[in-house]
């Protein structure tokens, strides 16, 4: 079995890509998909969201650097979940300026015959077009983008389409490309037409639940816990599992 | 989007580009069409009357840019990015309501970002529907790279022979 490989991408900071790889990927492995996250951002917030506090650990930065295979880095950290976490040395990853494409193929041949028996891949992407972006463009199949609902947002989305089409022209395939609405006020005028505008650009491309916009999301990771754990009747719980539903479903608006 | 007799909240809409893209299946292809905007209305009403369009276009205290401005031609700044858009947006308004052959002198840029990139492709084919002609003189390199990047060289008109003589 081959696994679906998606990048959880945009360019644009505080859109929710952290917050949609952890809480998305612990519903997929609630409902039984066997799946791995790896940690692309060197911030290293998706290992803290999911409880690992080991700033030391060695993770995909061995892998990239050519030290390490993947499959030794893997951390179980839930059941059917399990975590490869950014490492120290990623930060130093996204400087190198030597090795031409070939520095953009790295992950793409790391993950060649690995994993096998995982339903998901995920890769967690820095708020960057670098070289480590370029990675997860060059491995994955399919790309998840987040969106929050504000102009920026708009603008943010802008130049990630234009970056997918370059790559998608230069690599000669085409990615499966979904969008998911995070942070969704629905009180708010301007998240339904944000909301709208992608529906426009982006039909049958969004998907079909929405994440609400809530406190309890920013508090869960200071816990090392996902919201289906922190708060797990709430609703915003139960968004992640609809859109976990959705996702494999490939249900949108 | 909102109802006719509420502003929408976004003033303009920065994948528009996308479905002129998408026509031509290429996004820095040749053949970039200029779409029907009788049948594909573009988020940015470059005739909008002022108080029709977003609340930052009603703001009055909008800062003046640095850009030139003759009769017809219009000097765009080194930098011109999605913080000076509003105010370039104006200015081209208030252009295309004015001249019938509009010049903008890319020559001083030194950094565009696709808001402004966008900006210039909808002002251009808002011109071209009413007949009017816009020029892009004298790109620097940085526009043209920027134009290339996102596949509106073309659309712009804008080409590297003409780089650099000036």
């Amino acid at each position: 079995m081959n696994p679906r490989i998606i990048a959880v991408i945009n360019q644009k900071g505080g859109v929710g890509k952290t917050t949609t790889s952890s809480n998305l990927c612990h519903a997929l492995a609630m409902m039984g998909k066997k799946v791995t996250l790896i940690d692309l951002d060197p911030q290293g917030h998706l290992a803290v969201s999911l409880g690992v506090v080991d700033a030391a650990k060695s993770g995909i930065d061995e892998v990239l650097l050519g030290h390490s295979d993947i499959e030794t880095q893997v951390i179980p950290v839930r059941d059917n979940l399990q975590l490869i976490v950014s490492g120290p040395k990623l930060r130093e990853i996204e400087q190198l300026t030597e090795g031409g494409v070939a520095r953009g193929d790295l992950l793409r041949l790391s993950l060649q015959n690995q994993l096998k028996d995982q339903d998901f891949i995920f890769m967690d992407c820095p708020p960057s077009s670098g070289i480590l972006a370029a990675n997860a463009l060059f491995a994955a199949d399919e790309l998840l983008i987040p969106m929050c609902s504000d102009f920026l947002s708009l603008q943010g989305l802008s130049h990630l389409v234009a970056t997918i089409k370059r790559f998608e022209q230069v690599l000669k395939k085409k990615y499966k490309t979904l969008l998911v609405m995070s942070r969704y006020a629905s009180t708010r005028r301007l998240s339904k037409e944000v909301l709208d505008t992608l529906l426009k650009h982006f039909p049958g491309q969004v998907l079909a639940t929405v994440i609400r916009e809530t406190a309890s999301l920013a508090e869960c990771p200071g816990f090392g816990k996902t919201i289906l754990e922190y708060q797990p009747k709430s609703p915003v719980a139960k968004d992640f599992a609809k859109l976990a539903n959705n996702f494999i479903e490939g249900k949108v608006m | 989007m909102a109802s006719k007799d509420t502003p929408s909240l976004i003033g303009f809409d920065p994948l528009a580009w996308m479905n002129n893209a998408s026509q031509s299946q290429e996004l820095d292809g040749a053949s970039l069409p200029i779409p029907d905007t009788d049948n594909n209305p573009q988020e940015v009403d470059m005739q909008a009357e002022p108080g029709n369009g977003s609340p930052d276009e009603q703001n009055k205290d909008v800062q003046v840019t640095d850009a030139f401005q003759t009769e017809n031609c219009l000097i765009l700044e080194e930098i011109n990015t999605i913080q000076n858009v509003q105010t370039l947006f104006e200015q081209l308004r208030t252009l295309l309501t004015s001249v019938d052959n509009m010049e903008i002198d890319a020559s001083a840029v030194k950094t565009v970002d696709t808001s402004v990139l966008q900006c210039l492709v909808v002002f251009k084919q808002q011109a071209l529907k009413q007949g009017k002609q816009v020029t892009i003189d004298f790109p620097s390199d940085r526009f043209i790279e920027a134009s290339e990047l996102l596949g509106l060289s073309k659309l712009l008109e804008v080409d590297k022979p003409v780089s650099g003589l000036f």
